[in-house]
């Protein structure tokens, strides 16, 4: 199949051309990057002082491919990070995690009581990657996984009920006392717990109004729409579409 | 030609379906953290402006594209390197049809206000402007149907070849050729009728 010459090149200075160039130069918005990586799953470190959207600033993600540039924004995040320029450095990570257990069936009911091995998110080393600004700088928060105490070696075994819930309490907590990042990076754990969860839809719903809480509506209202694809009845659709509508109020 | 995606016409999902093995298994890839990255880095602004030109508005758009790349997320190590844009793409057309099927209002914001309500034809010179330049673009891409529009787009801005728009919408050769001929003779008949209009307010 031979292409034929595009307009552009054919009728480089007529209206046809003006017309075409206009549409081939729109581009997104910056800050439309950074909300998709942490959309999309990459971690998100959160630069206060808008010095990460300078950094986006610099230019679209494309652009900055085409420049052949590997300082990726994680990259300018751990700078941020090391030398503490800014007050504050919140780690989040907005991984939707849809790719988990989308497909399971609805999250039984569970009050287990937690048992010792517990997820912790103070030792890990942290997951920057860029992020859009929040109005309130948090502590870093990051991480890690601690392996179920059963789990045999190199083969991974999906986290007990108990464990979940534990996991998702802690976030709850965390997000209840205020730190939507702290909420964030313990989901973000939760995630990367081994095997199909059980609990994907409330952690979604959690990880939802974290997002939504630490500023970045863009992101949860993705979330919110997951949610509603996955279970247009389920539980957590009413508060999926409340997050919904009040993004719709907001444009 | 089997490519890995879904044609545009399949209904009730945004997800296209994936490569199987001639084992009948399905085939992985590399689900790097670091490929979703560069992915996201590199075809972001195509996706978006795809959207954008089939018709979404821009906030519209940017939900839509954070899915399209949400879906790619999920489903990375099932995507063949070598078509991964043909499934950025599908799966953007996908979204962008959902979100006309559902969209209860549509909000106009500035472009789409232009879109609308065009309300004098510009001459040459307004057309620097590159907004105005875009309106008029839309209006012309609004006016042909949906079959030759994306074909038009991903041909004349998104500047994927004949084979690749033939793999993102799982059609014969033959007819995205047919499709872009009838395409660009809707397109260059309505830009001749703009140009003849004169310049003034009407």
């Amino acid at each position: 199949m031979t292409d034929p010459e595009r307009l552009l090149d054919t009728d480089g200075g007529g209206l046809s051309a003006a017309l075409l160039r206009a549409g081939r130069a729109e581009g997104p918005s910056d800050k439309l990057l950074a909300d998709t990586l942490v959309a999309a799953g990459i971690g998100a470190a959160v630069v206060g002082a808008g010095a990460a959207a300078t950094a986006l600033g610099a230019g679209s993600g494309s652009a900055l491919l085409k420049a052949g540039s590997t300082t990726s924004l994680t990259t300018l995040a751990i700078k941020w990070l090391g030398i503490g320029a800014v007050g504050g450095v919140v780690t989040v990570s907005a991984a939707v995690g849809v790719e988990k257990s989308m497909h399971s069936a609805p999250a039984p009911q569970v009050t287990a009581a937690a048992p010792a091995a517990s997820i912790d998110t103070r030792s890990s080393p942290p997951k920057p990657a860029p992020g859009p600004a929040r109005p309130e700088p948090e502590p870093v928060a990051s991480a890690p996984i601690t392996p179920p105490p059963s789990a045999p070696a190199g083969k991974p075994t999906a986290p007990s009920i108990a464990e979940e819930t534990r996991a998702i309490d802690q976030a709850r907590r965390e997000l209840a006392s205020g730190s939507a990042g702290a909420a964030l990076a313990t989901l973000d754990a939760y995630d990367r717990l081994p095997g199909p969860h059980r609990l994907q839809p409330e952690a979604l719903l959690v990880r939802m109004d974290a997002l939504a809480k630490s500023g970045n509506a863009a992101a949860a209202r993705v979330v919110a729409k997951s949610l509603l694809d996955q279970s247009p009845n389920g539980p957590h659709a009413a508060r999926a579409r409340q997050v919904l509508g009040s993004g719709d109020q907001k444009e | 030609m089997h490519t890995g995606v879904s044609p545009i016409e399949r209904p009730q999902t945004s997800e296209p379906p994936l490569p199987v093995a001639s084992s009948g298994e399905r085939v992985r890839f590399p689900a790097a953290p670091a490929r979703l990255e560069e992915l996201v880095r590199r075809e972001l602004t195509p996706v978006w402006r795809l959207l954008r030109r089939v018709g979404l508005s821009e906030a519209e758009a940017d939900d839509a594209a954070q899915q399209v790349f949400i879906v790619a997320a999920r489903r990375l190590a099932e995507i063949d390197p070598a078509r991964q844009r043909a499934f950025l793409f599908s799966t953007a057309l996908h979204v962008g049809r959902r979100a006309h099927r559902t969209r209860s209002r549509r909000r106009e914001d500035d472009d789409d206000a232009l879109v609308s309500r065009r309300d004098s034809v510009p001459g040459l010179d307004e057309l620097l402007d590159q907004k105005r330049a875009r309106a008029l673009l839309d209006e012309l891409l609004a006016a042909m149907s949906e079959d030759l529009r994306v074909v038009f787009v991903l041909y004349e801005i998104e500047e994927l070849t004949m084979a690749e728009i033939a793999q993102v919408l799982e059609l014969p050769p033959g007819t995205v050729a047919s499709r872009l001929r009838r395409a660009r003779a809707e397109f260059q008949s309505g830009v001749a009728r703009i140009e003849k209009t004169p310049g003034e307010p009407r």
